[in-house]
């Protein structure tokens, strides 16, 4: 027997329609809570009631139409893709290298732990400095975020690769490159991919500030650009379009590496 | 490795090049360990160990099973892995067809206890994965499948190609690491306890399989057993190791004749395979001595 909004019901509720029935019921309570808010506190403060869920969705509309949310939201994806292939192309050859190379990881585990432990936000005044201002602070700022994760994760990955795969290629005169791409990346996939969904969500985090820095375009920049311009109810539909398009960003990397491990490569 | 089929594979290695005095030569081991010692590195906060494999002299010969037998912790492991260059090699030497050979040779082939199998690819791209490498013999894709299919229908998993290798049971799975190796068309075949995990049914199933393959490619066998009656239903040649250190106790060979009297026909597999089995019966079933010979032998080394 099943409960849903105090009701009993007789039969148990399909699994798809509970999946899909209770966030919604969440996400409509959520609003509701932020309609009640705005509007409480919006009777002391009253510029807050153009953060409204009104003022919200008729402005993500409108930007919506005009296509001016569909460019920065553009802009901002694309830093995240760039973002995202640095740190990637960083990450995996060297989280390969110091989990293959115990010495090695030894030798760099405290200095990766230290870096680690600097958020990647503290990197902007040194970004500027190195790259100057426009696009490549940033992608710096994204990479230095999202390589952390990936790091580790393949390189406590590649450890845990089961001895015995690597014994089956080497009876089989395998090379130690081959052992590499044919052996140790694919048993790890399932890691990266899982790392990767934690990195893009990194990345997204420190988007939003890191584009706050000296670029003309993106969902961080957009929302500066409406507190200047006093333009709340604008800020408030980039809000949501940020959390849309994360929560998308999720449940896509989130499918994909479910898809990825559940079903393995037949022939 | 030729493009050969497997039934028409040469039986014997013959001398290669510069060695051999000519014609008259007598055909060289597939394999073979010269005087092999070996002892673990020891570790920091270990007490030394002692030497693991102490003199080893082993050759093995195409067409015959030859079974290592001994208790466990006697280092028949670590021998299967030096012979298959999987184990750095410190004192001695291993001669893979005359040539010494210092790392995993391409025509050998290692199947373990666990099937190992990767589970990230079919039944069928396990099997190809020894096809794929670099140094593997250059096929088309279509020559490649074929030879997959082959393998697979020899080791009676025909049909299973698609599979996951999760969905094998352990049996299933053994017999698609022992394809995965065949394959390759080995000249010789090391084999880790490779039934030790299988029920009995299944083992008996695998052993008269592992006959089969034998008298249908020729290739060799090494394999290693702490069971007597899998070393007396499958050898042709049973040495008994002792541990501490591990050595060569005893050797009994022509436990039963290797069918290798026979041409073979590419299609005759099945009468070969009766042959086998009845080759196997009779001797076992005259050999009641000899179980007691290998019973009374163990017995005095894990005594000693
Ligand atoms: N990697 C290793 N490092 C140190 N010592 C080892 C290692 N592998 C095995 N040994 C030791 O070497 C000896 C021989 O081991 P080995 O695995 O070769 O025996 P085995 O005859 O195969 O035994 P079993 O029948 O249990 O498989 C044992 O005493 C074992 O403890
Ligand atoms: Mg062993």
């Amino acid at each position: 027997m099943t409960t849903v909004l105090g009701l009993r019901l007789r039969r148990p509720v399909p699994a798809l329609l509970q999946a899909s029935a209770l966030p919604a019921l969440g996400l409509l309570i959520g609003l509701g809570i932020w309609g009640l808010a705005v509007a409480v506190l919006g009777r002391s403060v009253p510029i807050l009631l153009e953060f409204s869920p009104q003022a919200g969705f008729a402005n993500l509309a409108s930007g919506l139409a005009s296509g001016v949310l569909v460019r920065h939201a553009g802009a901002s994806l694309l830093r995240v893709g760039v973002g995202l292939v640095l740190a990637v192309l960083v990450a995996v050859p060297l989280g390969l290298l110091l989990g293959l190379k115990r010495r090695l990881e030894l030798t760099t585990s405290a200095v990766f732990q230290f870096i680690r432990m600097i958020s990647p936000l503290s990197w902007m005044p040194i970004a500027v400095m190195v790259f100057g201002v426009g696009d490549l602070p940033v992608f710096f700022l994204l990479a230095i975020a999202a390589i952390w994760p990936i790091l580790l994760s393949i390189t406590t990955a590649v450890r845990t690769v089961d001895p015995l795969y690597i014994q089956v290629a080497r009876s089989f005169a395998a090379e130690p490159l081959e052992i590499v791409t044919r052996i140790v990346l694919p048993a790890i996939r399932p890691s990266l991919l899982a790392s990767l969904r934690v990195a893009v969500g990194l990345i997204w985090l420190v988007l939003v500030p890191a584009e706050m820095l000296g670029v003309s375009s993106g969902l961080g920049y957009l929302i500066l650009d409406c507190r200047d311009r006093l333009a709340y109810g604008e800020l408030t539909a980039a809000l949501l379009v940020i959390g849309l398009i994360g929560w998308a960003l999720d449940a896509l990397l989130r499918r994909f590496s479910f898809s990825a491990t559940a079903v393995p490569q037949l022939s | 490795m030729s493009g050969v089929p497997a039934a028409q594979a040469p039986l014997t290695v013959r001398p290669v090049g510069e060695q051999g005095p000519g014609a008259s030569a007598a055909p060289l081991p597939l394999l073979e360990l010269q005087d092999l010692h070996f002892r673990y590195p020891r570790r920091p906060s270990q007490a030394p160990q002692g030497k693991v494999l102490q003199g080893i002299d082993l050759a093995l010969e195409a067409h015959e099973i030859t079974v290592l037998l001994g208790p466990s912790g006697c280092g028949k492991s670590t021998l299967l892995g030096l012979a298959a260059g999987l184990i750095p090699r410190q004192q001695g030497r291993v001669l893979v067809a005359g040539k010494r050979s210092d790392a995993p040779h391409p025509a050998v082939g290692v199947v373990f206890q666990q099937p190992a199998l990767l589970p990230w690819l079919s039944v069928h791209r396990n099997v190809e994965f020894g096809l794929t490498l670099r140094h593997s013999e250059r096929l088309s894709p279509g020559e490649r499948r074929q030879r997959v299919q082959e393998a697979l229908r020899l080791v009676g998993l025909e049909g299973h190609g698609p599979s996951h290798p999760s969905q094998l049971s352990g049996g299933m799975a053994q017999r698609a690491a022992l394809a995965r190796v065949l394959v390759r068309r080995p000249r010789l075949l090391l084999l880790d306890e490779p039934f030790s995990a299988l029920d009995a049914v299944t083992r008996s199933g695998m052993q008269q399989l592992l006959q089969t393959i034998v008298a249908r490619t020729g290739c060799g066998v090494l394999i290693v057993t702490h069971d007597v009656e899998e070393a007396i239903a499958l050898g042709h040649r049973i040495v008994l190791m002792e541990r501490h250190p591990g050595r060569l106790r005893r050797e009994w060979r022509g436990v039963r004749d290797p069918v290798i009297s026979e041409p073979l026909a590419a299609d005759s597999l099945a009468a070969d395979s009766t042959a086998t089995d009845s080759a196997a019966a009779d001797s076992t079933a005259s050999n009641p001595e000899l179980r007691a010979q290998i019973l009374q032998e163990l017995g005095a080394v894990l005594e000693g």
